[in-house]
């Protein structure tokens, strides 16, 4: 007869096998990274430039300039490039971010020639159309009016303004008037900064698509980005209620400054937040959410940017519960770093750590992401070999240290907005 | 090409097993042949509650996420019109827990009732969260309504209102697992670095024993052909108005699906698109537009929405709409662009099967047609469309008698 309470056994597996990627390094200094693997005829070339909102004189330069790229170049409209793209069932995918800009072409295999000679001539020759950043300004500007309606959004710019400050590339949020200011001349001014890139390969790659690959990518000029420093003062901690009209619900977000991921510490503080509230089985979601039903989520997470990591915790509620809320909060994160897990949890918490980290490895393009954070970090190849390890030996002890030292709810930022 | 092979066991539960060496992990999905479509008018937002309550303890085992979560597994659902499903992913030697958990909430729940008084809150605070405290968020409470007169799709999957999941009751939890959640109404797909084999011996194993369920057979209303326009105008407060219209259009399982997906790519699909071109590109009426197909079992609904520029019309923006609309019903679509839109079909399909669960979840779904091999049948039937095809079916749908329009006003 099956015994139905009794759990199968299971066995706990602490590898993790990343693609070995192969670096090519180009005649232009340029690196290619290739990841290859996959049974689908699917590929994604992605370039990941040093020129985010971190290297901006002027603010929302590095956002324009990038999604600006593919709406003109020398011979060719928007509309042919769109077309072009299109027509093979490509799809060219913009990512400013604050460090870094990428851009990625996804396309099946057998069209990556002539998607990939138009990602070149976009690489190229850009034209900046005078008519084409109104138009993108014009529709930022809506969506920007949309998220502001948002509680959520409001919260999160709130927290970041807080901790990095208002005027710190992390801490800023554009704004009408900035994005209004900006000219074709300033993008074309800042796609300069366009030329310290490496570009990440995976998905099929045959010999002759490889070949293609790295004479594409030797044709673009390979500069160093010059180094720079911003400094900032300290956050200071506070509390701060903001009141929104018409708001059902109030977005909450408490954290602090944290590391980033070349820090010793950077495993044991991601498995601690892990255990407060990185999944579903964790301390947060099971008090806030499980237990009193006050959200339909709660989460802890750190953040880490390439100059400065922070850690924050969010959550949807009731305005009337907004107090209750910040209390239990409190309450975790005091638990945390004054009392030893116990036993039972910790394993759990680890194994759920170790194996979803494993499970987030399923396709090429996931592979790709792991190896393009090593690089662009610089991290050792085992990195995350390491990283599981660490948690597998942490201790209760090094939480209650760990959490004492960076999640220590005495100086952390909290706010509501709603 | 997906490989698979299927069995059922003697209780009807229906397995399908796709071996992926590739992946060190093995992925279980479960499909349940019930969605917001199977209740009760008075009573909706129900399946999805369900869904919630599916993770508070089943009758040998107190707590669903826990085990899982200790053997390096992950897990999640979904619920909608049509369909409940459940998913997870483990280490691949960990497979069997993954049956012992999901067997043993086909077998039974643990009827809970703190359970259901906490997932109740959740839920609404879903609802809220969701639906009510972002800007165009109850967009689809409102235009289901108009579009659907008698059909269950005319309410949301999170239901029409709060009050309806305020009153579920304990009775209702328990009616509503007995009747769907049996394995003659469910879909198991076992999927990655698993065998065939392994997968039988561990279906027979877990899921063998469970008794099949009297399963009452769906007899859903259909929605009449509709054949007078309607119009619903609302006030909100958002930063830019908004447009929808939405028309009447064959199920996923119908032979013109695809074509009808293939005109909406036409429409919208990309920069380059007809809609997107013309009303965001060169007359600036739009700030974004799209237009999609809803993929829904039961007669669906192709649609068209978008945001205008402060200070268009929306009447306005529904006239340039339908110029374009009547311009390629006229004159047709081009060759280059059904071959533009088939190899953007093609190339969706293609990424989509890159990742396992993906496969595992279309598997499940396309065998609720009947024929899980429908899955490696979809580049072939997309390749069928003709140009015809697309101006029979266009004609057949974008009619102002078939639509429903929902101008959506900024108010501040």
């Amino acid at each position: 007869m099956l015994d139905r309470t009794v759990a199968p056994a299971y066995v706990q597996d602490t590898s993790f096998s990343l693609i070995n990627p192969r670096i090519k390094t180009l005649g232009n200094g340029a690196d290619v990274v290739y990841i290859a693997g996959g049974s689908q005829d699917v590929i994604k070339i992605e370039l990941v430039f040093k020129a985010g909102r971190w290297y901006e004189t002027k603010w929302g330069s590095a956002h324009f300039t990038a999604h600006l790229l593919s709406k003109g170049t020398a011979s060719k409209s928007s509309y042919q490039i769109a077309q072009l793209f299109d027509l093979y069932g490509a799809h060219l995918e913009v990512t400013p971010g604050l460090d870094y800009v990428s851009v990625a072409l996804y396309s099946l295999t057998k069209n990556i020639q002539p998607v990939l000679s138009l990602l070149q001539e976009i690489l190229l020759e850009p034209s900046f159309p005078e008519r084409e950043l109104e138009q993108s300004v014009s529709i930022y500007i809506q969506n920007l009016k949309v998220n502001l309606e948002k509680t959520s959004f409001l919260a999160s710019k709130l927290f970041r303004n807080t901790l990095f400050g208002e005027n710190h590339p992390y801490g800023k949020e554009l704004g009408e008037s900035e994005v209004k200011s900006l000219t074709s001349s300033d993008l074309r001014g800042f796609y300069m900064n366009f030329k310290d890139f490496t570009v990440f390969v995976s998905g099929k790659v045959d010999a002759a698509t490889e070949k293609f690959i790295d004479a594409t990518f030797s044709s673009l000029e390979k500069n160093t980005q010059t180094q720079k420093n911003i400094s900032r003062n300290a956050a200071k901690r506070v509390h701060q209620e903001v009141e929104k009209e018409g708001s059902v619900q109030a977005s909450l977000r408490l954290g602090t400054e944290s590391v980033i991921r070349s820090h010793p510490d950077y495993a044991k503080i991601i498995f601690s937040a892990h255990i407060l509230g990185g999944y579903f089985g964790s301390r947060l979601m099971k008090n806030i959410r499980e237990e009193k039903g006050l959200t339909y989520g709660i989460y802890a997470s750190v953040q880490p940017l390439k100059q400065a990591g922070y850690f924050v915790i969010g959550a949807d509620v009731n305005k009337e519960n907004i107090g209750i809320t910040f209390e239990e909060i409190r309450k975790e994160l005091r638990r945390l770093r004054t009392e030893e897990v116990p036993q039972d949890e910790l394993l759990t918490a680890r194994n759920h750590f170790i194996g979803s980290l494993q499970s987030e490895i399923t396709t090429p393009f996931a592979h790709a992401d792991k190896i393009k954070t090593l690089y662009l970090s610089k991290l050792p190849a085992d990195y995350y070999q390491k990283m599981i390890s660490t948690v597998k030996d942490m201790t209760t002890a090094q939480i209650i240290s760990t959490a004492d030292q960076y999640l220590n709810e005495e100086n952390f930022i909290e706010l509501a907005v709603g | 090409m997906i490989q698979f092979e299927e069995f059922t066991l003697e209780n009807g539960l229906r397995v399908i097993v796709h071996e992926d060496p590739t992946v060190e992990i093995a992925v279980l999905n479960i499909l349940y042949d019930v969605g917001s479509r199977d209740e009760h008018p008075d009573k909706t937002g129900f399946a999805h509650l369900f869904e919630h309550l599916m993770f508070g303890g089943s009758v040998n085992i107190p707590n669903y996420d826990e085990p899982l979560q200790k053997v390096g597994g992950e897990n999640n659902a979904f619920t909608n019109t049509d369909i409940t499903n459940y998913y997870l992913t483990v280490p691949a030697a960990n497979i069997e827990t993954g049956f012992w958990l999901e067997s043993d909430r086909m077998l039974s729940l643990s009827f809970d009732p703190n359970v259901l008084e906490v997932q109740r809150k959740v839920v609404i605070e879903e609802f809220k969260q969701r639906y009510l405290n972002q800007p165009y968020g109850d967009v689809w409470l409102r235009l289901r309504p108009l579009a659907y007169l008698k059909h269950p799709y005319q309410w949301a999957t999170i239901g029409k209102e709060i009050s309806h999941l305020e009153n579920a009751t304990m009775d209702d939890v328990r009616g509503f697992f007995f009747n769907h959640y049996a394995p003659n109404n469910a879909i198991l797909v076992v999927a990655g670095n698993v065998t065939k084999d392994q997968v039988k011996r561990l279906s027979e194993k877990w899921f063998g024993p469970i008794p099949r369920q009297h399963v009452t057979k769906r007899n859903l209303t259909p929605e009449p052909a509709q054949t007078t326009k309607r119009f619903l105008e609302v006030d909100a407060k958002v930063p830019a108005s908004a447009f929808y219209k939405s028309y009447h259009m064959p199920g996923r399982f119908h032979h013109d699906y695809y074509a009808a997906d293939l005109l909406s790519d036409i429409l919208s699909r990309g920069h380059s698109s007809r809609l997107y071109q013309k009303l965001v590109k060169e007359k600036e009426i739009f700030t974004s537009v799209s237009s999609f197909v809803m993929g829904t079992i039961d007669p669906g609904l192709l649609v068209i929405n978008g945001r205008v520029k402060n200070g268009v019309k929306l009447a306005d923006a529904e006239q340039e709409v339908n110029q374009i609309v009547e311009e390629l019903l006229v004159k047709g679509a081009t060759e280059e662009e059904l071959t533009k839109v088939k190899n953007q079909a093609y190339s969706t399909l293609e990424f989509g099967e890159v990742e396992v669960m993906n496969r595992a979840m279309n598997l499940a779904f396309a065998k609720l047609s009947g024929d899980a091999n429908i899955v490696n049948r979809e580049a072939h039937d997309i390749e069928a469309v003709t140009l015809a095809d697309i101006q029979r079916v266009g004609r057949q749908i974008l009619r102002e008698d078939n639509s429903s329009v929902m101008y959506y006003h900024a108010k501040n």
